[in-house]
């Protein structure tokens, strides 16, 4: 099986670079049923947890890929729908879990969270799995953030390594509404997220962060989006990560100002940590705009670990392998520490070290 | 309405001298549309040696092969078959500017040319429509060893040199445009720097597309001898006609151990020219690459100045501005390739966009995995003077290597209303507040030029900004 044409960039450039969009080869597979799901809250008040309701699924205009978001669509092993009621402010961490294991081995989740106006909520999804799990995991996301809600989502990537992961997010953020995206992109072979926030009303804002390590030859690619058309509203992207052993990363950000977007303003940063010689990385931090009265930036930036910092720490008496570790989580911890809730925070930087080893 | 009036006036009228249009005459043409007939045809005009006449032929075949460009700007209004590829102007090469026909002496003059050449220049080549039409320099560089003359002359002259480097740096396969540029190129600068020689003063070369329809394949070699150094300065200008004009030179840049080349260019092409424009430089150890680059006119443009450091310690320095009012689609911005251990480059690219223009920066940086070292720098900013223009950024940045620093920058905006306010409560207009604060913001490519072109420049600015705020 072969899926091309994932993660198509809003505008195209030459071929030769090899980013307009990736092509992925994998053996056939039949999907089974997933049955080994947990959803945890400390608090249920003005949560609802219901059956996905297909008028819910708004069509997404970028996606991984169309054919991955028709099969989450019409054929999810498992469709979640959570609703934030009007007001309510729900407190501790909303965990979804997803564990791949033989018997479940793959896994097309299609979550919904439709937050109501004035709501607030934190949501972490997580997927893990075996650690030689020859898993498929297809994932789509759509949240709907009314009227000044206030909304975090994190999704959590600690999947083995030989599972393939497909990830399509979307989010619509109404008038003074807030939604934070974080995604930890640690696992799997191959892994093929993408991310498009849609601020089309007054004052909307959108953050976006994101932690990747590749190792191995795994590939990974990131395809960002934020469109921008409400007036007055903020996006901003911030990407970090390190690439070790023959990794190959493709991030590629967009801020894209329609008309209309008076006032508005966006910025992206992305960091990578090469760390091995034979890593790649690639970065394509597009910035378009059809609308003078805005500030739009971006910065990106590639380069190898800081070696006085590696020096002054191995002066201290640290390993080098353990310094490494050091520096690299300590230029994550920002982004992690967002997610909110200290167990799963453990969990990514346990897994860090792990790969790093 | 008056005022809506006047402003249409000024953007008709803007280009002033660079509009005047002189009747088409010629000596010889090929029809319209492109076969292998009219590419025999060419190689036979101009007496070139067989394989020359073979590379063209097979560059034809793959112009034929490659596909459009997916990507980019709308190419659709360009119709080969109504593209004249070979224009050859009456006259012959002059080498005194007496000998130059009257109407193309005329329009030298208005741009300056001439002028130019006594006060501050080493030599000046002039290329009307297809052929170079004139073509002087100074005697000390003659004793010197410099060559500087034109393409077709160095053909028949130095054809060892020419048959070496010809379409090595920029291969007929790159892409579509250079294929084709392979096929039928006619006219351009041959400049030789032999090892050691530094020419103080810049040379010139001046490109005036004059035919309706027609289409202006220069081709620009220059090879900068070991420890040499040279400014280059390349001027395009073309009047308007309503036919769309297509512009697919090519310039090969070869720096070799140590030198330094200076590549300065002001173009101005008439607003519905197609610029598909291939410059490509390969720079050798401790060699040094400077590019400047200024794109006003042409309905579209597309232009990435490509800087291949291949060797240890190589550099390249981009600084470009790109102005892109009613109706253009200026893509352009600049490309490296770091193939070498130490090599660094820098990107300072800065573009307008204005009355509903639509700028692009395209750029690429390449650190491959044997450049351990290497430095990078790209800093890109885009100005938007009304909310009709567009303005997007799409850079490219490929890392093969842990041992590298790598950073890229760009911003995007608007004339801040305060910096508009505070000029104002000075004295200064409106208009004037605003022309200000562009050339004050494209004041680092501005100081990179010569005086003359500094000033051109200014002007086109100057001229651009009255046809918008009013």
């Amino acid at each position: 099986m072969k899926f091309n044409e994932l993660n198509k960039i809003p505008v195209r450039t030459g071929k030769k670079q090899q980013v307009n969009d990736i092509s992925l080869d994998m053996s056939d597979f039949n999907i089974e049923k997933f049955n080994n799901f947990t959803l945890e809250a400390r608090e249920t008040k003005g949560l609802k947890v219901k059956e996905l309701d297909s008028s819910l699924l708004k069509s997404l205009k970028y996606a991984v890929g169309k054919e991955l978001l028709n099969e989450a669509d019409t054929n999810f092993t498992n469709g979640i729908l959570l609703e934030i009621e009007e007001d309510a402010v729900i407190g501790g961490n909303i965990i979804l879990h997803f564990k791949m294991n033989e018997d479940n081995k793959t896994l097309i989740d299609n979550i919904v969270i439709k937050a109501e106006k004035n709501s607030k909520a934190n949501v972490i999804i997580k997927y893990v799995s075996d650690d030689n799990l020859e898993g498929y995991h297809n994932g789509v996301l759509r949240i709907f953030a009314k009227e000044d809600a206030n909304i975090k989502v994190s999704k959590i990537n600690l999947l083995g390594k030989k599972v393939k992961n497909f990830d399509s997010n979307m989010s619509e953020i109404e008038k003074s509404a807030n939604v934070d995206f974080i995604s930890m992109d640690l696992g799997a072979q191959s892994t093929i997220t993408n991310y498009e926030a849609i601020l089309n009303s007054e004052k909307a804002s959108a953050d976006a962060s994101a932690v990747y390590v590749g190792s191995g030859s795994e590939k990974i690619d990131m395809n960002y989006i934020m469109t921008i058309r409400g007036e007055k509203s903020e996006a901003n992207m911030d990407v970090k990560g390190a690439l070790r052993d023959s990794a190959v990363k493709n991030f590629k950000g967009t801020l894209d100002f329609k008309k209309g977007a008076k006032k508005s303003k966006g910025a992206e940063e992305e960091y990578c940590m090469l760390l091995s010689e034979k890593s790649r990385s690639r970065s394509v931090p597009l910035l378009l705009c059809e609308e003078d009265d805005v500030s739009g930036e971006h910065a990106a930036a590639s380069g190898g670990i800081d070696e006085n910092k590696l020096f002054y720490l191995m002066s201290r008496g640290i390993s080098y392998d353990e310094a490494r570790v050091l520096i690299i989580n300590a230029s994550f911890n920002p982004i992690v520490d967002k997610i909110g809730c200290s167990k799963v925070e453990d969990e990514v930087l346990d897994y860090i070290r792990k790969i790093l080893a | 309405m008056e005022e809506n009036n006047k402003k249409t006036q000024i953007q008709e009228m803007d280009r002033g001298v660079y509009d005047i249009k002189n009747k088409d005459e010629f000596s010889y043409k090929t029809d319209k549309g492109l076969t292998k007939e009219v590419v025999e045809t060419i190689s036979k005009e101009k007496n070139e040696p067989e394989w020359m006449r073979d590379f063209r032929l097979k560059a034809l075949d793959i112009y034929n092969e490659i596909e459009m460009p997916t990507w980019g700007p709308d190419l659709s209004a360009l119709n080969m078959d109504d593209i004249v590829t070979y224009v050859k102007p009456k006259g012959k090469l002059a080498e005194s500017w007496d000998e130059v026909p009257e109407e193309i002496k005329n329009t030298f003059d208005l741009l300056g040319i001439p002028e130019a050449e006594k006060e501050s220049l080493a030599g000046v080549g002039a290329q009307y429509d297809s052929e170079v039409v004139y073509h002087s320099i100074k005697q000390e560089l003659v004793e010197q060893g410099v060559i500087y003359t034109d393409m077709e002359t160095a053909l028949n002259e130095y054809e060892d040199i020419v048959k070496e480097y010809f379409m090595t740096c920029v291969p007929v396969h790159d892409h579509k445009f250079a294929a084709l540029h392979g096929a039928v190129w006619s006219g351009g600068s041959f400049v030789y720097v032999p090892e050691g020689v530094h020419v103080d003063i810049p040379l010139q070369s001046y490109f005036r597309l004059n035919s309706p329809g027609a289409g202006q394949f220069e081709h620009t070699m220059i090879i900068v001898g070991k420890n040499a150094s040279l400014h280059f300065i390349e001027g395009c200008s073309a009047p308007k006609y309503n036919l769309t004009n297509l512009h697919a030179g090519c310039v090969e840049l070869f720096v070799k151990e140590g030198a330094n080349l200076r590549y300065s260019t002001i173009e101005n092409w008439s607003k519905n020219m197609m610029n598909l424009n291939t410059k490509k430089a390969l720079v050798d150890k401790d060699g040094t690459i400077e590019w400047v680059s200024g794109s006003f006119g042409s309905k579209v443009s597309m232009l990435y100045p490509t800087s291949v450091l291949r060797g240890e310690n190589a550099k390249s320095e981009f600084t470009g501005v790109s102005f892109a009012g009613a109706g253009q689609d200026l893509d352009t911005g600049a490309k490296v390739i770091h193939a070498a251990k130490n090599t660094s480059s820098t990107i300072n690219s800065k573009s307008i966009s204005k009355d509903g223009g639509n700028a692009t920066y395209r750029g690429l940086v390449k650190v491959n995995a044997n450049a351990h070292g290497s430095k990078s720098t790209v800093s890109c900013e885009s100005l938007m003077l009304d909310e009709l223009s567009k303005s997007d950024t799409i850079p490219v940045i490929d890392i093969a290597t842990d041992k590298v620093e790598m950073s890229h920058e760009a911003k995007i905006g608007k004339i801040s209303d305060e910096a508009i306010f505070y000029l104002m409560s000075r004295g200064i207009s409106e208009e004037e507040a605003k022309a200000m604060i562009v050339r004050g913001f494209v004041e680092p490519i501005s100081k990179e030029l010569p005086l003359e072109y500094a000033v051109e420049m200014n002007n086109l600015i100057t001229l651009e900004l009255e046809g918008s705020i009013g």
